[in-house]
């Protein structure tokens, strides 16, 4: 029987024979492997990285003195009569030298991440500098910073550097060295008990992944609740004009027009399974058709409207419902097929 | 870390056990009882801060925002808006909008007094020809939406000027907008070495389908373009958007 069994079970466990805060505890403690969020993990990371890098294309005219948004104007929209609770030491200096500087260790800490060399600590650099650099990047900011932030911030909770890391390859090798400085199994998140296992199952794999999906829902229910407000998602033209703005264009999607039923199916479409998305998500029997409509939605987002990366952190973030045993298996395939 | 007992430490014996279903390799790290509660007790506080923003931002309307959404979001602001969680999730909602532009209109001095015409460069934020990758690209359209969106009228009305709720609202936010204003001003002044820029605000309109399908307009005809006012008193204009602005008024010149 596969590892992800208990899990498994646990979807479809008889609630009527168990109380519901042992359900609870189940569902999010019920220790798990981190295959899947490995994957999200060498994602996340080199997004990170990328988006660091580039920041840094243009980082004078996003950072430091001659910003285009610079720190008096920060000050201003966050520290004005109305404070609110942005915090970035960035907004604190002009100083060129030191935002290089945590540009760069930014991106490298991305890096690591997606290398998974001392991941938990990388883990937590990267999503930390990535969020002072974010706070300070006020009116340049969609989508991709709050997915990709949120990934970084449930990985700090989990050891996705458990599998598919140089962690987990440096410990094979050399472990006779963890033994001795303990303290590098605290800053990779390498569980100490490791050394007897090759396949570690922790439980705060299973609680981050259910921080992910549960934030996943809230995201595509509110986002399908906007929506329902607009009468283009209605009446079915917003894809038509999904596709028709100049600015979001990546592909010449507008042959579509010629085919206004299908437009209007994709419209209906799209608005229904992301209402339902946090309640059609859940059941096995209709897990893999949302998640299919998942990748063919931010699979289209990032082909035809511009947003390659957004699009691509979104499919990340729905990985976080496809079970680790499936990952390990599909990749076992992969190596193989190589 | 409770989560990393030695399995020869019997006090954390319980937390590691090798799963039932398990090959004799994998080892499960269970998490401690207590432990257990103080994470769902967070993991509560923690999805009120996630919720909290989108509630907020649903439930306002021109009359009022949900009284207890209201105070909730003010609750946990602190924390969600510090782990930048505090997001309405509107994609391409309620319905896909224009787009807005910042045109840039970059001059020096000595351009002014002999040859005006040719020294005086047109810009757009964004540009697709100039700004690559494309993540660079969507950060400065990010930056002319944010630009617009603040957006506050140079000029009011008469009436309004007798507004006594709506004067100090307009005072406040004008202030903001121009210091963005001056902002975009002085870096592009520095990065482009001009002495004298002008910024216009600029949309461009969705086209219908039969506009694009059958009369052979392209997305960026320029009849879809049209320079927003920057006081009340005046009206879009339809101009084209590589004609310069014969009137300051039009535009914000620094």
């Amino acid at each position: 029987m596969s590892r992800l069994a208990p899990v498994q079970r646990g979807f479809a466990a008889d609630v009527s024979n168990e109380s519901f805060f042992n359900s609870l505890q189940d569902f999010f403690f019920r220790p798990n492997s981190a295959h899947t969020l490995a994957l999200i993990r060498i994602a996340t990371g080199s997004m990170i990285a990328y988006i660091h890098l580039v920041w840094m294309l243009n980082l004078k005219s996003f950072l430091g003195p001659f910003a285009l948004i610079n720190n008096a104007t920060w000050r201003a929209l966050h520290h004005g009569p109305v404070p609110d609770f942005k915090w970035t030491y960035l907004a604190q200096t002009e100083s060129m030298s030191i935002l290089w500087c945590h540009e760069i260790f930014a991106c490298l800490a991305g890096i690591m991440l997606a290398l998974g060399f001392l991941t938990r600590a990388f883990c937590f650099l990267a999503w930390f500098t990535t969020l002072m650099t974010v706070h300070r990047m006020t009116g340049m900011l969609f989508g991709l910073d709050q997915i990709t932030l949120m990934l970084a911030m449930y990985l700090c909770l989990a050891r996705p550097g458990s599998v598919w890391s140089m962690d987990s390859w440096l410990h094979g090798k050399f472990g006779s060295l963890f033994l001795k400085h303990t303290w590098l199994y605290a800053i990779s998140g390498l569980p100490i008990n490791a050394r007897d296992s090759a396949m570690p199952m922790c439980w705060s794999n299973t609680f981050a992944t259910r921080l992910i999906q549960l934030h996943l829902c809230v995201i595509y229910l509110f986002g399908g609740l906007g929506k329902l407000r607009g009468e283009m998602w209605w009446d079915g033209s917003a894809m038509w004009y999904s596709v028709a703005s100049y600015e979001y264009q990546s592909m010449n999607m507008t042959w579509t027009g010629h085919f206004p039923i299908l437009t209007s199916i994709a419209t209906h479409l799209t608005l229904f399974w992301e209402v339902s998305y946090c309640a059609i998500v859940w059941p096995r029997w209709t897990r893999a058709w949302t998640l299919l409509v998942a990748l063919m939605v931010h699979g289209g987002i990032a082909l035809f409207l511009g947003m390659v990366t957004f699009g691509f952190m979104m499919v990340v973030a729905n990985l976080a419902f496809v079970p680790p045993t499936l990952v390990e298996h599909l990749v076992g395939i992969g190596r193989r097929d190589e | 870390m409770t989560s990393t007992q030695l399995p020869k430490n019997p006090k954390n014996a319980e937390n590691a056990i090798p799963s039932a279903e398990s090959s004799s390799e994998a080892l499960s790290i269970r998490c401690p009882a207590w432990l257990r509660y103080v994470l769902l007790a967070a993991l509560l506080v923690h999805f009120l801060g996630v919720l909290s923003e989108p509630l907020r931002f649903f439930s306002r309307s021109e009359i009022q925002t949900g009284p207890e959404f209201a105070w909730l979001a003010d609750t946990m602001k602190p924390y969600s808006q510090w782990l930048y969680m505090n997001h309405g999730y509107f994609f391409f909602a309620p319905n896909p909008g224009p787009s807005h532009l910042i045109q840039c209109s970059l001059s020096s001095r000595s351009a002014t007094e002999s040859s005006e015409k040719e020294l005086v460069q047109t810009l757009f934020l964004p540009d697709r020809n100039e700004h690559w990758p494309r993540l660079l690209y969507h950060r400065y359209f990010m930056l002319s939406e944010f630009y617009t969106s603040r957006y506050a009228p140079q000029q009011v009305t008469e009436e309004l000027k007798k507004d006594r709720e709506f004067m100090p609202q307009w005072s406040f936010d004008k202030e903001i907008y121009d210091q963005i204003q001056s902002s975009i001003v002085a870096s592009l002044k520095h990065s482009r070495s001009k002495e004298k820029v002008q910024l216009r605000r600029v949309e461009r309109l969705l086209p219908e389908s039969h506009q694009v399908l059958r009369e052979g307009w392209s997305l960026n005809d320029p009849r879809l373009t049209i320079v927003l006012p920057e006081s009340m008193i005046e009206s879009a204009a339809t101009l084209p958007v590589n004609e310069l602005p014969s009137k300051p008024a039009a535009g914000i010149s620094r």
